[in-house]
């Protein structure tokens, strides 16, 4: 479950990204996130992964408040959300293998294991016969992909997926679309940050709508609606 | 850190080193350079203390005795001498040694040798040559024997005679010591700022990763040890390279060193194969632990937690 209560973030030379924000997730919810560039859609998302602090209110996930979270503490929580990027974040050095290894490496998973699982998650998202290539040697969508299979390695109970099209042509933006529902099926709840009017309204779930860092609607079947 | 933890972290070190390797190259490569100027620092450091023992060896007073002094009297007084701390040794010249000596020095000027003949006894008198621990030593060891105690027995000391030589010489001395110690460290200090910011510079290439493994969870050591291996190997490699060059280097220039620094009487290679512990230490020990500290440091800079 997530829960935003009362969150305001405000930089320091005033801009403010975020105001009043209030609101709840339950558990195996897909909500899409949208809003006009520059409406506070990735500074929400920000928030959950502790990647930003909020200047005031409390933000909870999955039982971490993460307002007085330790530093500490952040990798723990970090490895029980899944993230995916608008720009990929893969780690250009690896594999399309290793960079999904890594997620793995990070939460201590034997090797083994880590052999066993990683082609079961290149096959759930169509990679099966590029593991052994550098990102630079994927497209953007296959790129995603591996992200996606990256934030899947966790096993995580909460996908945040921040424009995860934005860098994408349409067919390869349906791909990842599709997986997110299919990752969501399984029982993930997953919040996706977009702008693409077109996804999110075929998506026909729950759609949370910002303008300049407040939330103005809220609809538990929505449409894209500026 | 578990062991299954360290064992990732060697190994992904190694990958790094090896995928990397042009930068990885480069970054040893600017560390032997480091550690070769470590290195002469030490051989310079070593053939300077040499030289000053040399100089400060070739130092010392003559206390000659008087004609009425025993032979019992002037070996009290040189048990006497020796006996104290600062001194290194005493050597007993007695009358006839002298002579020997004096008439050895000057075989091929007759004109002395007639003087001497014409001489019905030995003008020479005996006397004790003192090797202080340390020029400073000689005032000291002068004020004692140019006390009552001693005056029945000694004739002259010599320190008068060479006073200000060995003032000027013991200060030069020391001058030398803290001024070498003094670019010791600056040279130090510049090589390792190099070698710091060559492995920050090659670690900057890499602070998108960094970011990107702290938000996909990774803990701070578990991204550091990587690169911290990493850092480790290019100090041992570059230590490695360094001690290769080192020591046939050291067995070329040795005699010619020696010779120029130390009448011949210091064998620098020797010296280093004496010490090849305390050598392959401080060359192996400052480039791993360099390596360590370097890209410890660098890599936290990209961790914002």
């Amino acid at each position: 479950m997530i829960i935003f209560q009362d969150v305001r973030k405000e930089y320091p030379k005033g801009t403010v990204a975020l105001d009043d924000i209030n609101l709840q997730i339950q558990t195996g919810e897909f909500v899409s996130i949208v809003g006009q560039s520059g409406a506070g859609k990735s500074t929400l998302l920000r928030l959950l992964f502790a990647e930003e602090a909020p200047s005031s209110g409390s933000v909870i996930i999955d039982g971490w408040d993460v307002t007085t979270i330790r530093p500490w503490q952040i990798p723990h929580l970090r490895r029980q959300i899944g993230v995916v990027f608008q720009d990929f974040k893969l780690l250009e050095g690896r594999t399309a293998f290793e960079n999904v290894a890594f997620a793995m490496e990070v939460v201590g998973e034997e090797k083994r294991e880590i052999r066993r699982v990683i082609p079961q998650l290149l096959k759930l998202v169509n990679l099966t016969d590029q593991e052994d290539q550098y990102p630079w040697q994927l497209s953007g969508g296959e790129q995603q992909r591996v992200a996606l299979a990256r934030a899947l390695a966790f096993k995580p109970q909460i996908l945040l997926a921040d424009e995860p099209t934005g860098n994408l042509d349409a067919l390869h933006a349906w791909d990842i679309v599709h997986l997110l529902l299919k990752i969501n099926k399984l029982g993930a709840t997953v919040l996706l940050a977009s702008h693409d009017e077109a996804i999110v309204n075929a998506v026909k779930r729950r759609v949370v709508t910002l303008d300049r860092g407040r939330i103005i609607r809220d609809q538990k079947t929505g449409t894209y609606s500026l | 850190m578990k062991f299954a933890t360290l064992g990732r972290a060697v190994w992904a070190g190694i990958i790094h080193y090896w995928r990397n390797i042009w930068l990885s190259l480069a970054a040893t490569a600017v560390m032997v350079l480091t550690l070769a100027m470590l290195s002469l620092l030490l051989i310079v450091t070593v053939l300077g203390q040499n030289l000053l023992t040399t100089i400060e060896e070739k130092v010392d007073i003559t206390v000659f005795m008087a004609d009425s002094a025993t032979e019992a009297a002037i070996l009290a007084v040189k048990a006497d001498v020796e006996g104290r701390d600062d001194v290194t040794s005493v050597t007993h010249i007695g009358k006839e040694q002298a002579l020997a000596a004096f008439r050895q020095r000057h075989r091929g000027n007759p004109l002395i040798a007639q003087a001497l003949q014409e001489l019905r006894e030995n003008p020479l008198q005996s006397a004790l040559v003192i090797r202080a621990v340390r020029p400073e030593a000689y005032p000291r060891i002068n004020e004692a024997l140019t006390g009552p105690k001693y005056e029945p027995f000694i004739a002259r000391v010599t320190y008068d005679d060479n006073r200000e030589v060995i003032v000027r010489l013991t200060a030069a001395i020391q001058t030398i010591r803290h001024i070498g110690l003094g670019i010791t460290i600056t040279l130090a200090i510049i090589a390792i700022l190099v070698t710091f910011n060559t492995i920050r510079l090659a670690i900057y290439g890499y602070h998108e990763e960094i970011e990107i493994m702290h938000l996909v969870g990774a803990s701070p050591w578990f991204i550091k040890g990587p690169f911290v291996i990493e850092g480790m190997l290019s100090g041992g490699i570059a230590a490695l390279f360094t001690l290769a060059f080192l020591y046939p280097l050291l067995r070329v220039l040795s005699p010619r060193l020696g010779a120029f620094f130390a009448d011949g009487r210091f064998d620098l290679y020797a010296w280093a194969v004496g010490n090849v512990a305390v050598v392959v230490g401080l060359v192996g020990g400052v480039g791993v632990l360099l390596g360590i500290v370097s890209s410890t440091i660098a890599v936290q800079r990209y961790l914002r937690a």
